[in-house]
């Protein structure tokens, strides 16, 4: 056997392991989050719910934020996992499909790099750096979205394109685009790639598609919502209104798009920030990959031109825009780098530039990689107790019932019709279809707990058979923890529910449920005791109190409340 | 004239990467010291001292690649080096001042092309003497 073929055969097999490596232990992360009650509502939920109901044949609307699943962002892709889901109901497909998806990408990036640079260790090299990137990597650190399935896609777009192949390309820009709505930026951006610098004009036709398609998807997002548009458009409102006008915005004011562009900030992300954690795990040779990387900019700009800091985090989906982008741009570099130096010392220089490269991954990986993971981390119960409350959720909740759940909960009870995130559907928060509610998702706008005697009215109104509570200051979004607390209290004083079981620090509350026996449960025994005018006061009081026990004194090993499951 | 160019932006090219490299080793290196040398704090003077080897070093190996145009190597890799250091994200969630790395690492980047340079000239010296 040649050099070169055993060669070949070596990095390929090299690439493989790697590859399965990944892919089992970053499906082993999310399953293992997914077990011990780390997900949450928003996303794993709302995809959970979306499937099931997809796979019961039912109108898949998303009570858990309150409106229809492709209203929320238009992703014909989830029917894949139909199929799968009429088979067995496990968010497992939701995290194998984008596990195994984003693993995949590994194939058209190492094409694309062993065709420019003429080198399997390097485009070996590439591809796995791809894998190991902090922002790509730790997209699969936070629950499900198909938005990350269209990162194989763009992927073999690019290496389709290149190769002067239009079937291929065409299937992979129509799989992606199906993947969500703004997907339609980054092929539009192929498209015009092809067109302009290639002289594919058939690449052109994918620009025409891609615009029609996202009209199309915005439009169908808006009439799903029942507004007059997505309310997603709010998020570039300083830019415009339409998406042309905030085209038109972005064009006629440069400085400023420049200054946000470079000067974006997110939650913790301090201003400018954000593009070097993109740039530096690749030692910002993408920044060399020449005209390319003028066609990601646009992709790019969708997230830095965006109100939702969110958008410029790790371990967010919003990178997976750019990722494909970033990862493609790596070959088309290191071509360019590789013929910029004599050819008496290619061979120190590829060392040079490779080592360069492994370092800039190396620092960035350890750097962001385990604190990212920590991040989506801090909300994981211990393995015992998450196993005691699945085990208490399913006992004493039937599959059927409506469900109000906070965040960690929804996922293990989401695939039923109607489940809620608490407070909803008695107080909105993070629900429904307007602009106020995107802002209230990204930590701009907080929702104030209503007046006790209107919760109670709101209670009696709204049905719904069961509602869990957990004691605790943690993981209570969309509320504060202070105003998670006051409408906790409210909703245990209100008589339409009672509680029906407590194990450890969480009470389950059924409605019609006997009000008096519930409050025994919760250790509530007083209050009666006080005259009839300031019983309410008194019933408050004692609840509270009640409700700092359980916070402060539930070891759930040792807790006096187990086993008092009706 | 084109050869020439050619010549001058593989010199480019050989700054700004020699420089990321320097950029990325010292922020390897400040990574390890919180773990190994907490005394060692950023910006020390054992950090800086440190980051300038670290320079000097990755000149001095790298001179060969840049040819004659390593006075413009070595001037181009001292910038990028020092803006590396600073904007990668070791601390990129708070960009450090720069101006004792500036002063360090930066003729540290541009010695080491020199030093290689002089070593050169010495052995040819030697070679015809």
């Amino acid at each position: 056997m040649s050099t070169v073929i055993r060669r070949w055969y070596l990095t390929k097999s090299v690439l493989t392991l790697v590859v399965w490596i990944w892919i089992i232990l970053l499906l082993t992360i999310s399953l293992r989050r997914f077990n011990l009650f780390g997900a949450q509502a928003f996303d794993l939920g709302i995809f959970q719910q979306g499937v099931w109901l997809l796979a019961n044949g039912l109108n898949p609307f998303i009570t858990i934020r309150g409106w229809h699943l492709f209203a929320d962002h238009f992703s014909p892709i989830l029917f894949v996992f139909v199929p799968f889901y009429k088979f067995f109901p496990h968010p497992f497909w939701l995290f194998f499909g984008q596990t195994a998806a984003l693993a995949l990408g590994v194939i058209p990036l190492y094409r694309l790099a062993l065709r420019h640079t003429q080198n399997e260790l390097t485009a070996t090299f590439i591809a796995i750096s791809y894998l190991l990137h902090p922002a790509i990597m730790t997209m699969l650190f936070f629950d499900f979205h198909p938005v990350l399935l269209s990162i194989p896609f763009i992927l073999w777009a690019i290496d389709a394109l290149d190769e002067n192949r239009p079937s291929p390309f065409f299937i992979a820009c129509f799989l992606s685009l199906l993947c969500r709505e703004d997907v339609a930026v980054s092929v539009a951006c192929l498209g015009l790639y092809g067109f302009l610098v290639r002289r594919r004009w058939w690449s052109g036709a994918m620009v025409l598609v891609s615009v029609f398609w996202f009209v199309f998807a915005t439009k169908m997002m808006a009439i799903l919502s029942g507004e007059e548009k997505t309310a997603y458009f709010s998020l570039y409102s300083k830019w415009g209104e339409t998406p042309l006008q905030i085209v038109f915005g972005i064009l006629s004011n440069p400085i400023e798009a420049l200054k946000a562009l470079f000067f974006c900030e997110g939650h913790f992300t301090q201003p400018g920030a954000y593009p070097m954690l993109l740039l530096a795990p690749f030692a910002f040779f993408p920044l060399f990959s020449g005209i390319f990387v003028l066609f990601a900019l646009p992709n790019y700009a969708v997230l830095a031109l965006s109100d939702w800091r969110a958008m410029r985090e790790l371990g967010f989906q919003h990178a997976a825009i750019i990722a494909p982008w970033l990862a493609a741009s790596l070959p088309f570099a290191f071509r360019k780098l590789q013929k910029l130096v004599d050819e008496r010392w290619q061979v120190k220089w590829q060392k040079v530039l490779v080592s360069t490269f492994a370092l800039c991954l190396t620092v960035s990986f350890f750097r962001y990689v385990p604190h990212t993971y920590l991040h989506f981390h801090t909300n994981i119960l211990p393995k015992e107790q998450a196993r005691q409350i699945k085990a208490f959720l399913s006992e004493v909740i039937p599959p059927d019932a409506s469900v109000s759940a906070p965040s960690q909960f929804v996922p293990h009870l989401a695939h039923r019709r109607e489940i809620y995130l608490f407070p909803n559907p008695f107080q909105r928060a993070g629900y429904g279809p307007s602009a106020e509610t995107l802002k209230q998702l990204d930590g701009r706008l907080w929702v104030k707990p209503l007046k006790v005697k209107a919760m109670h009215r709101r209670m009696e109104e709204k049905r719904v058979d069961y509602i869990v509570l957990k004691a605790g200051r943690h993981n209570t979004w969309p509320l504060k923890p202070d105003y998670y607390e006051q409408t906790a209290v409210a909703v245990l004083t209100c008589r339409s529910y009672g509680v029906f079981a407590v194990k450890g620090d969480i009470v389950v509350l059924k409605r019609g449920a006997n009000f008096d026996l519930g409050l025994l449960k919760l250790g509530v025994s007083t209050w009666q005791l006080i005259s009839e005018r300031r019983r309410e006061k008194a019933l408050e009081k004692a609840v509270k109190e009640a409700w700092e026990r359980l916070r402060e004194g539930s070891k759930w090993e040792g807790d006096s409340h187990f086993n008092m499951v009706p | 004239m084109g050869r020439r160019q050619s010549l001058q932006h593989g010199a480019i090219a050989v700054g700004i990467v020699g420089g990321i490299l320097v950029g990325a080793v010292g922020a390897l290196m400040r990574q390890f010291m919180v773990y190994f040398v907490p005394s060692f704090g950023l910006y020390s003077s054992v950090d800086l001292t440190v980051h300038a080897l670290i320079a000097l070093c990755v000149g001095f190996g790298m001179k060969e690649i840049a040819g004659k145009f390593w006075l413009l190597s070595g001037l181009v890799m001292g910038i990028v080096a020092v803006a590396t250091m600073a904007l990668f994200p070791i601390s990129a969630h708070s960009l450090p001042p720069f101006s004792w790395t500036m002063l360090t690492v930066f003729p540290a980047s541009l010695a080491g092309m020199a030093l290689k340079e002089v070593s050169e000239e010495e052995e040819s010296e030697g070679q015809s003497g």
